[in-house]
């Protein structure tokens, strides 16, 4: 049977956000409208890629993605809506990402500690092992979950 | 010159058709794992639910018809994909949720409220997740490998126009603004002039 990607969505959702989604109208809102959030906080995010550790500076109401490219870190990405898992990344240590953005983030993404750059926004100081797809799709494939491999990602 | 591997006259386990690319520097295997994906998100996340989404146009005659037209265009693209992720020794996954959870675009469900609005974006988004796909299949097989370029290339080429499309109906419908997609009209629906090798022109 096809799962209902949106009822994931709709479970899921509320416990993504780093201030939970309670309503089905904010629900709807936090897909189709834009955000107005307090763009005034800023967190330092490092970024371990395969090459080279970079900081960033990341607003809070600014994707982690964008930002990267902006200060000129060029991270992989395809969809940019949270779905396709090329800009996988994984948090290393504490810190919060809110993916209220992305099309499609589990809980159980989160607690492996995976998050989607593309669409994800810090809610604290991060520090993030970049160029993780294929283990965030491993992940996914292990638990039964979508697993899009957009850019031909092994497994 | 490339070396490619040589197969052996009469030999049915290897194609020459795959192991000239492969001698190029196509990764055959990847590049059939984004065509399924990409199949997928031309049938599964877009023909199937663009099938409801147009449902829901009414009182919008005009949406309705264009939202056809690249529901249309979107199955000729599965359609083209299809032989040639066979041809490269490939296959669709015997699992139709399997197939569709490995889309590289998001299904394109019905919004809620399933507005005009709304819709349009979603067709919007769609259509732009499409191009990104395409352009990585072009890309990689740019110079190396011209049958799924040239394939890559014509459905990149429809993508492109439904995207110009959505963008005009829906800076029409939301913002009351004229941003014209710079295209006249396509012939019967599912027209598909570059994924169909049809004419451009309707009446020339």
């Amino acid at each position: 049977m096809l799962r209902s990607i949106s009822e994931v969505r709709h479970t899921s959702l509320a416990t993504r956000r780093c201030c939970p989604v309670k309503s089905r109208a904010a629900l709807h809102e936090a897909v189709f409208v834009k955000h107005d959030t307090n763009p005034s906080k800023f967190f330092d995010v490092t970024l371990l890629t395969p090459r080279e550790e970079r900081s960033i500076r990341v607003a809070s109401d600014q994707h982690i993605w964008d930002a990267a490219f902006e200060q000129g870190v060029e991270l992989p990405a395809l969809c940019h809506q949270g779905w396709c898992l090329t800009c996988a990344g994984r948090i290393e240590g504490q810190g919060e990402v809110d993916q209220a953005d992305s099309l499609a983030f589990f809980p159980q993404d989160r607690e492996a500690g995976f998050g989607l750059l593309c669409t994800g926004r810090p809610c604290s100081d991060l520090t993030i092992r970049t160029h993780q797809a294929v283990e965030m799709r491993k992940h996914r494939l292990k638990d039964g979950l979508p697993s899009p491999y957009s850019q031909g990602l092994k497994p | 010159m490339p070396k490619e591997r040589v197969v052996k006259p009469g030999d049915v386990t290897q194609r020459v058709g795959v192991e000239v690319i492969r001698a190029r520097g196509v990764d055959v295997e990847k590049l059939i794992r984004m065509l399924i994906a990409n199949a997928a998100a031309e049938f599964a996340s877009t023909y199937y639910y663009y099938t409801i989404l147009r449902m829901h146009l009414a009182g919008h005659e005009d949406y309705k018809e264009i939202c056809e037209d690249a529901r249309l265009e979107d199955r000729a693209h599965f359609e083209l994909i299809v032989p040639r992720i066979y041809e490269l020794g490939g296959d669709l996954p015997n699992d139709l949720p399997a197939f569709h959870d490995q889309a590289g675009c998001r299904a394109a469900k019905l919004p809620d409220p399933p507005t005009a609005v709304n819709i349009l974006i979603l067709l919007l988004e769609s259509e732009r997740c499409a191009i990104r796909s395409w352009i990585a299949i072009c890309d990689m097989t740019f110079g190396k490998d011209p049958r799924t370029y040239d394939m890559a290339a014509r459905i990149l080429n429809e993508e492109i126009e439904h995207e110009a499309w959505f963008i005009e109906l829906l800076a029409f419908e939301r913002d009351g603004k004229s941003v014209p997609s710079g295209h006249f009209r396509r012939g019967e629906p599912g027209h598909a002039p570059y994924s169909k090798n049809a004419s451009f022109y309707i009446g020339s």
